[in-house]
């Protein structure tokens, strides 16, 4: 009864005013269509961007490490991890992207459409410990060229001990992660919670039909 | 490298297998469906060129550099439907701002999935749909996101402002899924096909309705009888 009544009532509607219509259907044509998904929402750009940025260091330090593999220089070893963090994070990013799949992403029903929304920008959080990781290494090297301007003695006992400089890159790439996790990712991490607690919630009425 | 890596995923999360639907446990509750999880563990290469491919057949999400718009086929589909996008902002607008926003971006969201789907008219006319449900879910997300949100009803119009009052005032208190239900039902789509939309189709029951309730353990029968008679 109560449907029948609402239907009644909703085939009476009358028509949005002319003045407050979004977009009149003559005028579709004229639609320039644009990313529906706001910038919260798309990552592939961000994603692209940290993908390119994370090729060029990667190719530089495959340089780097050829070099020091033939001169045996001080930095093989800390550039030998370097390059590995670095090809990583570049299979890591391109996963994301790939699963994404931003394209079709809109076309999967809703709950898949959530879920696959909840992951990507799990991962997303996930993948600020590698920009930590790998700024602690940059930030290191970094402190080696001051040192190195600076103090010649505590430059070559730094270059000599892998341990020490170990140590600094695990100290750095902690308060970097620690920084952002106070700066960026809340902003995340909030938008994350928001979509989980709506789709349990569309779970929970679902369940409880 | 790459084999560490997917040790290292199955490792790190618990992975259910139900009704062709993979349910990620642990870190994230996320239901995927078993082409998708197969694709999250080890995408195809295929794919992967396809992503750099400057002739790539995928449309890009944004093609706002596309002064031309959409397609003639596409542009009189949803022209013809428009009111479908209409209809679902009343559902969620509050005012006509709100109202125009969700409608272009139902119509972006709508052009971009039909765009990557050639198939036929019937798929076309779920894309809208799901276009629709998607997008509204979104907007209720921001919304939910946006601390100081006015959810008043305001608009210029005293006939449809009227009109929108007295509906939500008749939808008022109904969870967001029972709207999407409504607005299905509404759009004479049968009940059947309304999981295709929702993707609710392979939810287990919860465990309390499932499992009727175990009586209470009786540990000591004898000790019990014992206390009650004497």
């Amino acid at each position: 009864m109560e449907l029948k009544k609402l239907l009644q009532h909703w085939n009476s509607f009358p028509e949005i005013s002319m003045e407050e219509r979004p977009i009149l259907s003559s005028d579709l044509e004229r639609i320039v269509v644009k990313n529906p998904l706001s910038d919260a929402f798309y990552l592939r750009k961000k994603l692209l961007w940290r993908i390119g940025i994370i090729t060029a260091l990667w190719l530089i330090d495959a340089w780097q490490v050829r070099s020091g593999w033939r001169t045996d220089g001080p930095e093989l070893r800390m550039n030998i991890a370097l390059f590995g963090l670095l090809a990583f994070s570049l299979y890591y990013h391109i996963r994301i992207l790939l699963f994404a799949d931003y394209p079709t992403l809109l076309a999967l029903p809703l709950v898949n459409f959530l879920g696959k929304l909840e992951v990507i920008l799990d991962k997303f959080i996930w993948s600020f410990k590698f920009v930590s990781a790998i700024t602690g290494f940059y930030l290191l090297f970094a402190i080696e060229g001051l040192l190195s301007r600076l103090n010649a003695g505590a430059y070559d006992s730094l270059s000599h001990n892998d341990w020490y400089k170990g140590f600094i890159v695990i100290f750095l790439a902690i308060s970097i992660d620690i920084l952002l996790l106070q700066t960026l990712i809340p902003k995340y991490r909030k938008l994350l919670a928001t979509v989980k607690k709506y789709r349990e919630g569309i779970f929970t009425k679902a369940q409880n039909k | 490298m790459a084999v560490v890596f997917l040790l290292f995923t199955l490792a790190k999360n618990t992975y259910v297998y139900h009704r062709k639907s993979f349910y990620v446990i642990k870190r994230s509750t996320a239901v995927i469906e078993a082409r998708e999880f197969l694709k999250y563990l080890w995408p195809n290469p295929l794919t992967l060129l396809k992503a750099f491919d400057p002739l790539k057949s995928i449309p890009d999400m944004n093609n706002s550099s596309n002064k031309s718009g959409c397609e003639p086929d596409l542009r009189s589909m949803l022209k013809n439907q428009h009111k479908k996008v209409y209809s679902i902002c009343r559902f969620f607008a509050h005012n006509y701002q709100e109202h125009q926003r969700l409608f272009t971006n139902i119509i972006a969201a709508a052009s971009q999935n039909i765009r990557s789907r050639k198939d036929n008219s019937n798929d076309k006319q779920t894309m809208l749909l799901r276009a629709c449900i998607n997008m509204a879910a979104l907007h209720s997300i921001s919304l939910e996101l946006e601390s100081g949100h006015d959810a008043t009803i305001q608009f210029k119009s005293p006939d449809y402002q009227r009109s929108m009052s007295s509906f939500r005032e008749s939808v008022r208190g109904i969870s967001d899924l029972e709207k999407f239900r409504l607005f299905l039902e509404l759009e004479n789509v049968p009940p059947g096909e309304v999981p295709t939309f929702t993707g609710l189709a392979n939810i287990p029951p919860s465990r309390e309705r499932r499992e009727a309730p175990a009586p209470a353990k009786n540990f000591i029968p004898y000790l019990k009888a014992k206390l009650i008679w004497s």
